[in-house]
């Protein structure tokens, strides 16, 4: 191509695609002034997308699988959970239950009532290991053990997360289901 | 002009050259993982560039020869973990077939639904990790606002966000809760405007296409060849789609395009055009969910398999992946572990094609050759 | 552009021959993995093929003698009733000896098997090939030649299980660091305590 026609057709395709671009970014800064009508993010392109996270948190649905919990009531030691997990991050250990020991317990109404054999004497979940798939919440016979919606509980070390479900300490609030 | 690509030295301009072995080093913000290319150069010409792999190798063939079959589907949503839904789904899949069982067409809609979506998400990172690559801010903000959508509607699916564990052999783990397929037809008609917008502020932009046209240019035969597959083989021209050629889970019964290289800029087979063929999946991909929420029926998302299933055979099946044909090779002897699992990675080719493409490219080519492969080193090294 | 940068830009370096591009889309005749052994027996010879295995669950395959593999890959790549212009994969899988007595639902036994799947676009088939090698000292012939995607296929059979492919312009290890001992994927692997002075974790 002749040079010289090169040369202004360069200039012009640099000035057509700014000024595309910056149309873009024109349109987008109109649209998002204006607060947001609905939290949750689902009125899609209602306003910005940004939030001041950590004093405003999304609210996250609750079959969200983030940090598991364990209710100690309604756990009868079968193994399942620890047999299935595919990194082996829970730690089991029972023992038969002596007679001075209420072998006819049951665990509460709202983990089956399931008879109790064995005594639980640890149950350790490391969850820097656990890659959150879900495997045990599903196998557990009672439900004892769950995914709570809890993201937010990072430790200086590693150690420090190694949960021991039957002396539960957290400096969190309990989770809610 | 010049010709710079013939080695120059004392003979051809008088100037005593050597060659500089620089590293494009493990770590680096355009390899799009953990990848060193040795590159041997002559200034800015390339000679020879060597990829090293293996940083990411996390064995994933001897794990899954010690798991059981449904233990081994949180490790195949780990090896490319920006499309886990589909690495699943290709695993699951062979399974099946192995025990001889179909999924309910139930399970099979919302597989489909849910493997449609992972491709849009994943899409967008690989062409606004590109347009980032090519210094361009904007697109890659936009496309990640859009995969934010996608991610969150996955979390209201099935729980997780990037890596799920949500298909099992029989079907999916969880059925939809109601009020999802409201929220997937509300966002397909949020993101079509959406992707004019990318295109305007990406795809035709002058400076994106004068780096990206005429570069790397991989001919038909040279790409099935090399073993290219899915868009990378689309991009040159040729018409192959898994979904349409041989269906899975349902797939004969949706309408869409197969998308291929049509040189609308460039020629076909540059890394233009196989960007391309990746923003007009995105557009075919919407059309597929569409279909799929319109025609889901009802019925049960789980069929009747063991809990811990037995299969004996041996297999391979291929689906297609965003990155192409993910193939998985099961040798199963009836026991409750598979005896072997090898999983056919499309990245891996891919990268292959590294070391005879970069020879005569200037190492900012390299760059933009890279991010049109389109390559996850997780699922390179497994 | 100027012409100079579309010269640069254009130039590719292959230096290995490539598969033909099948033009006629869509007159797809797919075999079964019957008539492939028939047509190996004719072409190449009685002796090629070992045996065909179509009565288990999943994909049939022929296997074949580990001297013919070229030969045999080369003709289904070009001959027109196959066209098999695609590798797929190549694959390994280890079967340790068996003691004597034991029931297994596995169809071989201490050898190493390597898994060849062409595919062809034009017939739309999938042919699966096996050689089955010597355990012990398991070497087979490169076709690299036919095929370049066979290249780092092969490189990680022979890391991962040992096999020797002869004719590979590129025999090393790739996905595991250059001094590593051993072959992980056999079954008879005992991982290493130390690497370099670093614990291995189990």
């Amino acid at each position: 191509m002749n040079p010289i026609r090169e040369y202004f057709q360069n200039i012009y395709d640099a000035v057509t695609s700014t000024y595309k671009g910056m149309r873009v970014t024109g349109r987008s800064f109109l649209k998002t002034q204006g607060f947001r009508k609905v939290r949750g993010g689902y009125d899609y392109g209602a306003g910005p997308v940004t939030i001041s996270y950590p004093e405003i948190k999304d609210d996250i649905p609750s079959i969200s699988r983030n940090r598991l919990f364990m209710h100690q009531d309604g756990c009868i030691a079968c193994n399942q959970c620890a047999v299935i997990c595919p990194v082996e991050c829970i730690t089991i250990e029972s023992r038969k239950k002596s007679e001075d020991e209420n072998p006819e317990a049951r665990t509460p109404a709202e983990f089956g009532s399931k008879p109790v054999k064995l005594k639980l004497l640890r149950f350790d979940i490391d969850e820097a290991l656990c890659c959150f798939c879900g495997l045990c919440t599903e196998v557990c016979p009672t439900e004892c053990i769950v995914h709570t919606t809890e993201y937010e509980y990072s430790k200086f070390d590693r150690d420090n997360l190694i949960y021991d479900y039957l002396n539960f300490k957290d400096e969190n609030p309990l989770p809610k289901g | 002009m010049q010709d710079f690509t013939s080695p120059q030295n004392e003979e051809t301009v008088g100037l005593k050259t050597e060659e500089l072995t620089i590293n494009m080093g493990p770590q680096h913000p355009s390899t799009h993982g953990v990848l060193r290319l040795q590159i041997h150069s002559d200034g800015e010409v390339i000679r020879a560039a060597y990829p090293d792999i293996g940083y990411l190798h996390r064995c994933f063939e001897k794990h899954s020869e010690s798991r059981e079959y449904v233990q081994v589907i949180p490790f195949t949503d780990r090896m490319d973990y920006i499309a886990a839904m589909s690495q699943e789904l290709g695993y699951v899949l062979a399974v099946e077939k192995l025990l001889g069982f179909e999924a309910p067409e139930r399970a099979q809609g919302i597989r489909v639904i849910v493997c449609e979506l992972q491709r849009i998400a994943s899409h967008l990172l690989a062409v606004a990790t590109y347009g980032l690559d090519m210094g361009g801010f904007a697109p890659f903000i936009n496309a990640f606002r859009d995969r934010e959508h996608v991610l969150r509607l996955f979390e209201e699916i099935c729980g997780a966000r990037l890596l799920y564990n949500y298909i099992r052999p029989g079907g999916v783990s969880r059925d939809l809760s109601p009020g999802v397929l409201d929220k997937i037809k509300d966002f397909v008609k949020y993101l079509k405007p959406c992707l004019d917008e990318f295109n305007e502020l990406l795809t035709y932009n002058s400076i994106f296409v004068s780096r990206t046209t005429n570069v790397g240019i991989v001919t038909g035969e040279a790409a099935i060849s090399y073993g290219f597959s899915g868009p990378n083989l689309r991009g040159s021209g040729i018409d192959v789609d898994i979904r349409r050629d041989a269906p899975y889970s349902g797939y004969d019964k949706y309408e869409f395009d197969v998308c291929v290289g049509l040189a609308e800029r460039g020629t076909v087979g540059d890394c233009w055009n196989r960007y391309f063929v990746r923003v007009k999946e995105m557009y075919q991909s919407l059309r597929i969910i569409s279909q799929a929420v319109e025609a889901l029926p009802a019925g049960d998302a789980m069929g009747k398999v063991a809990k811990s299933p037995k299969p004996v055979g041996e297999i391979y099946m291929e689906t297609e992946c965003p990155r192409g044909n993910l193939g998985y090779h099961i040798v199963a002897d009836g026991s409750k572990k598979p005896w072997r699992v090898k999983a056919k990675s499309p990245c891996f080719i891919a990268t292959s094609s590294l070391d005879e493409m970069c020879r005569g490219m200037m190492i900012a080519d390299v760059v933009s050759y890279l991010g049109s492969i389109d390559i996850v080193l997780g699922e390179v090294d497994r | 552009m100027s012409e100079s940068k579309g010269q640069i830009a254009t130039r590719t370096y292959h230096s290995n021959p490539v598969a033909p591009v099948p033009q006629v889309l869509g007159s797809a005749v797919p075999k079964s993995i019957d008539d492939v052994a028939a047509a190996l027996r004719q072409k190449i010879g009685a002796d090629s093929v070992v045996l065909v295995e179509k009565e288990h669950v999943g994909t049939p395959y022929v296997v074949v003698s580990p001297s013919h593999i070229v030969e045999i890959l080369k003709f289904l790549r070009d001959d027109e009733r196959f066209y098999c212009s695609n590798l797929n994969v190549v694959s390994a899988v280890d079967y340790p000896p068996r003691a004597e007595g034991t029931e297994s639902l596995l169809k071989a036994s201490n050898v190493i098997e390597v898994v060849y799947v062409v595919q062809s676009y034009v017939h739309r088939h999938h042919v699966m090939v096996k050689v089955r090698l010597d355990r012990s000292a398991p070497k087979v012939a490169s076709v690299t030649g036919l095929f370049r995607a066979a290249n780092w296929y092969e490189r990680e059979c022979f890391d991962m299980l040992g096999v020797h492919f002869e004719g590979h312009p590129n025999h090393k290890r790739i996905l595991l660091p250059p001094d590593w001992v051993g072959h992980p994927l056999r079954k008879d692997y005992e991982f290493p305590e130390e690497y370099n002075g670093m614990k291995v974790p189990l």
